[in-house]
């Protein structure tokens, strides 16, 4: 596996509309891990995703993708080194799933990896099961469907980061345990590191390697699960009581009760 | 290496798609080159009937013989190089180009509605035009067309320059670029009509005929002119397909996710579409509906790829205003009916017909 | 209080305001105590007359203050010497007054005289702030809906086609009476009936295949003028034939003037195809430009000419080859019904049979003693001279 880190993140900030909505981040991501970001609503998760792409401004600090500046990158080389799946809103309505898919495979046009294009869009419709849906418009598929579509694009673009902003949102149970289990076995079976935005703090703790937990815009903590779910953790973060357990060598948080007058970081 | 990052590695079954899903792509290809070929086709005898219809001697049966040299008389010859063959170019320019601006330009708003007319590219030329009439710069000797010409590719570069300008600006989403586009058309249309207000009445007829978009009595230097125009835009739209592909599968954020760089693409597509389109309507006049209809048509036969729904939206432009033109010339004849008006009677119902059959495909 | 109101009495009134409404019930009153006198006694003294469109007004003569829509009736009313009575004009007439160059046309006329654009978009309020006794408006204008706007006020529509060909005696006629100069309008008439008589003199006899077809060309590109257009009448005047005088486009037949068809679809501009002209191979081109008092200059004339010549439907015909190409002013050919522009036509087109019957003079005389302007030339120029 390699040594160096897929994913730098030094000293980000971020302001937007004239408020700090994310200070003095750090984070590191390597091949072959999974890093779940957690938080409570507003705490700037979406937005640190968003800048980790490029796609919101920074006001400071540096995000390092296979050890180069994401502004050095030419915007095809990026897209082929990182991949984002977005939550499954409104996209890709006039298309076919394999059309939607293979536009994954755009910033290989020109390169020497354009050849493989259709092995690749095969593979990705393999590996999420969609075989037998690739002719239907993604406009007829369900949100869990949706969601695989855009996984598969994603890994079309056959990068070795992905981002995920919040998979499991619209699924039920099952295919929520799917996906997880897809992405922690992209990590540790493929060498693919990926960062998680997760609101579900147990599926979390379960799949992800390390977590990293934003309150009010900083780091609140990160590391393996236990160091972060603490009681007093969630009690900065979230502002509730809370129970954390391991059961059956499974993590289990149960928000108790909602604390009165402690100041929610948002 | 990178290459094989799938769950599981790549088995000889898997190493393609499923040989039914394959067939039925390799079967949808050939179903679009198919219909790339007949709308060609189509297109081709449309050309023919237009270089052999009209008055005169010059009949099809006697351009069949136009393989023997020597067979058509000096007068037929001219009719044809002269008049029925720079018209028909025109007619196809016009069509190819207006339709191409339509749908780059749909493309990059990801809204069904967008053509150059509705951008007011259209209505700022007719409005350009119509200054000119009233300045009499029309009536200057030697220059007069050349000025009401260049008055309204003048006119509608402003308009673009507005448009382009708001297409440029980071936040500004495709919504606010359509609506203000819609608010430009309504100034240009109600500028134009303030101009005929104060027209005196021959002005008024000159304004009104240039408002009416028409291909009679154009030249091969006009042509030459618009055609360029076109060629010249021609390859960078086609170029900005995958990334218009991008735009529609997802908008802004992951067309940028996947490596384009939206601004600069929606900057030049903005200006090539738009150039394009001022280019040839200074010449012909306003010819709507064509940018707004043939996009339509052409995603509705041949999908939203914009490899292919490029090109062939061309055909499907030229091929509308060809036969505008034809049935304009022969239905009344020697009275011709304006093109603009006569696309307008095919492309309005047939746009209605395909937009409440079809509504949820158009999509967005 | 005017007793023009009192006109309004047998008019239709809608939509009046209080101060009409007042001067209306004062109307009423006085002609209810008038319905009492005899019909030669009773104020204001109404005469009906028929107008261009067949319809019967009831006006006050003679017209002491009128608005007049479209430049030849303006020219008409000048010629019978009733210009006083003229307080509002078209944009044409209005705004020549405010540039220098053609002021001297209209010295009598203000811009504060601008009563719309044109017969087509009157300004309502401007026509009720001049306090007219009659609009006259041709029969290519809205005349119906200003007359239903405008008689609730007690101002008249009348209809007058002054640049119809055929009908220049019976408006003139009309005219005549509106402003009680019966004759000088007969002197108008008989000026127009001796020219037009000397023209028919020349051209009387020739066979239709000795009549030239002028491909008559208006003032956009390809765009020509067919039957039922009053210079389809000028050309035929002229001993020439209309190329497209055989077109017919719905029911409007010649001299139709009445008719629900009258002016319908416009035939005085239609979009022709290039390629019919030259099917049709016309024997003199006539291009008419745009133009006022003042002529244009010689340049300008040639320049339209040579690159009519050049189109490449043109280019091939005898007509241009022989140079039958002629450039013809808006001015010169309307003036007097038409009649001007005639003559030239016909000198154009039949050389020996004009000979000694010069078309200038009969513009000398219109210019001079009935619009009292000084002589200009230079209205008409055919290709050949221009070149010599």
């Amino acid at each position: 596996m390699n040594a160096a880190p897929l994913l730098q993140v030094q000293d980000l900030s971020c302001r937007l509309g004239g408020r700090m909505v994310l200070e003095g981040i750090e984070l590191t991501v390597t091949a072959g891990e999974v890093l779940g970001l957690i938080g409570a609503n507003g705490a700037g998760k979406s937005t640190l995703l968003r800048c980790l792409l490029g796609l919101q401004r920074r006001s400071s600090g540096r995000v390092l993708v296979d050890g180069c500046a994401i502004e050095d990158h030419d915007g095809p080389a990026l897209a082929r080194r990182m991949a984002w799946v977005p939550q499954p809103k409104g996209a890709a309505m006039g298309m076919t799933v394999v059309e939607a898919v293979a536009l994954g495979r755009l910033p290989h046009r020109g390169t020497p990896g354009a050849a493989d294009d259709e092995r690749v869009v095969a593979a990705s419709l393999h590996a999420l099961q969609l075989g037998a849906l690739a002719l239907r418009p993604v406009a007829e598929l369900s949100g869990g469907e949706r969601q695989r579509v855009l996984i598969a694009r994603a890994l079309a673009q056959q990068a070795r980061l992905l981002l995920f902003d919040e998979p499991t949102s619209d699924l039920d149970l099952r295919h929520q345990l799917a996906t997880l289990q897809r992405i922690r076995a992209l990590a540790h079976d493929e060498g693919v590191g990926a960062v998680v935005v997760m609101h579900d703090l147990a599926l979390a703790a379960r799949f992800c390697d390390r977590l990293l937990l934003l309150a009010g815009g900083r780091t609140l903590a990160q590391g393996p699960w236990p160091v972060v779910l603490t009681p007093e953790h969630l009690r900065q973060a979230y502002g509730v009581e809370a129970l954390v357990a391991e059961t059956h060598g499974l993590p289990f948080v149960a928000p108790l009760r909602a604390l009165q007058g402690v100041p929610v970081h948002v | 290496m990178a290459a094989s990052l799938v769950v599981a590695p790549p088995q000889a079954a898997d190493s393609t798609l499923p040989s039914s899903l394959h067939q039925q792509l390799l079967a949808r290809q050939w179903r679009r080159i198919g219909l790339l070929l007949a709308a060609l086709g189509l297109l081709a005898l449309a050309v023919l009937l237009s270089l052999g219809l009209g008055s005169g001697s010059l009949t099809l049966a006697r351009l069949a013989q136009l393989a023997q040299p020597g067979s058509l008389t000096e007068t037929e010859w001219h009719v044809l190089t002269q008049l029925r063959l720079p018209r028909t170019a025109m007619a196809l320019v016009c069509g190819a180009g207006l339709a191409m601006a339509g749908v780059a330009l749909q493309g990059i708003t990801r809204n069904p509605l967008v053509s150059p007319y509705t951008l007011g590219v259209s209505p700022a030329a007719a409005f350009g035009a119509a200054l000119a009439i009233l300045y009499g710069a029309a009536m200057v000797p030697g220059w007069g067309s050349v000025i009401t010409v260049l008055a309204a590719f003048a006119s509608a570069m402003v308009c673009a320059a507005v448009v382009l300008s708001l297409a440029s600006v980071r936040s500004v989403s495709p919504v606010v670029l359509v609506l203000a586009g819609v608010g430009l058309t309504y100034l240009f249309a109600a500028l134009t009509a303030s101009v005929q207000f104060i027209a005196s009445e021959q002005q008024l007829a000159a304004i009104v005929h240039w408002t009416f978009g028409s291909l009679n009595g154009r030249t091969w230097t006009e042509v030459a002119v618009a055609g360029s125009a076109w060629l010249l835009v021609l390859p960078v739209i086609l170029a900005q397909a995958p990334a218009l592909n991008a735009l529609a599968g997802g908008g802004d954020e992951v067309a940028r996710a996947l490596g384009f760089a939206v601004t600069r693409v929606r900057i030049s597509v903005t200006l090539a579409a738009v150039f394009s389109a001022a280019a040839i309507v200074s010449f012909t006049g306003v010819i709507g509906f064509v940018g707004l209809v043939a996009p339509h048509i052409a995603r509705l036969l041949i999908g939203g790829d914009h490899r292919w729904l490029l090109p062939f939206s061309a055909v499907a432009g030229a091929l509308l205003v060809l036969t505008a033109d034809l049935i304009g010339r022969l239905a009344f004849a020697p009275v011709v009916v304006p093109v603009g008006i006569v696309v307008a009677f095919i492309g309005v119902p047939l746009f209605l017909h395909l937009l409440l059959t079809r509504r949820h495909e158009i999509g967005a | 209080m005017r007793f023009s109101h009192l006109r309004s009495s047998h008019l239709r009134f809608i939509h009046l305001g209080s101060e009409h409404r007042r001067s209306v019930l004062k109307g009423a009153a006085a002609w209810g105590s008038a319905a009492l006198l005899p019909a030669w006694a009773q104020p204001g003294n109404r005469t009906e007359v028929v107008d261009d469109a067949g319809r019967l007004v009831a006006l006050s003569l003679p017209l002491r203050r009128v608005v007049v829509f479209n430049r030849y009736t303006t020219e008409f009313v000048r010629a019978l010497g009733a210009m006083d009575a003229v307080v509002g004009t078209d944009i044409d007439v209005a705004r020549q007054a405010r540039h220098a160059r053609h002021a001297r046309y209209w010295p009598s006329v203000t811009a504060a005289m601008f009563a719309g654009s044109s017969g087509m978009a009157p300004n309502y309020e401007a026509i009720v702030a001049m306090r007219p006794d009659a609009v006259l408006t041709p029969r290519n204008s809205d005349w119906a809906r200003a007359a239903t706007l405008l008689a609730p006020l007690g101002i008249a529509v009348v209809v007058v086609t002054a640049w119809d060909y055929l009908k220049h005696e019976s408006n003139v006629e009309l005219l005549g009476r509106l402003f009680g100069q019966p004759q000088r309008a007969e002197a108008l008439n008989a000026w127009f009936r001796g020219w037009r008589q000397r023209l028919g003199e020349r051209v009387a006899g020739i066979p239709v295949t000795d009549r030239p077809r002028v491909y008559f060309e208006e003032v956009g590109d390809w765009r020509s003028v067919l039957r039922g257009s009053g210079w389809h009448d000028m050309i035929e005047a002229a001993g020439g034939r209309n190329l497209f005088g055989d077109v017919r486009l719905g029911d409007s037949r010649p001299g139709d003037a009445t008719g629900p068809n009258a002016t319908r679809g416009s035939v005085n501009n239609f979009s022709v195809d290039p390629e019919e002209v030259l099917t049709r191979r016309p024997d003199a081109i006539v291009k008419l430009q745009p133009g006022q008092y003042e002529p244009h200059p010689r340049e300008f004339a040639l320049e339209v000419l040579q690159r009519m010549a050049q189109r490449p439907a043109l280019a091939l015909l005898p007509a241009v080859r022989a140079q039958r190409l002629y450039h013809l002013s808006y001015y010169l050919a309307g003036g007097c019904s038409k009649i001007t522009g005639a003559l030239q036509l016909a000198q154009w087109l039949h050389p020996q049979r004009m000979r000694r019957l010069d078309p200038m003079l009969a513009m000398d005389e219109w210019l001079q003693r009935w619009q009292g302007v000084p002589v200009q030339r230079d209205y008409a120029w055919s290709l050949a001279e221009l070149r010599a």
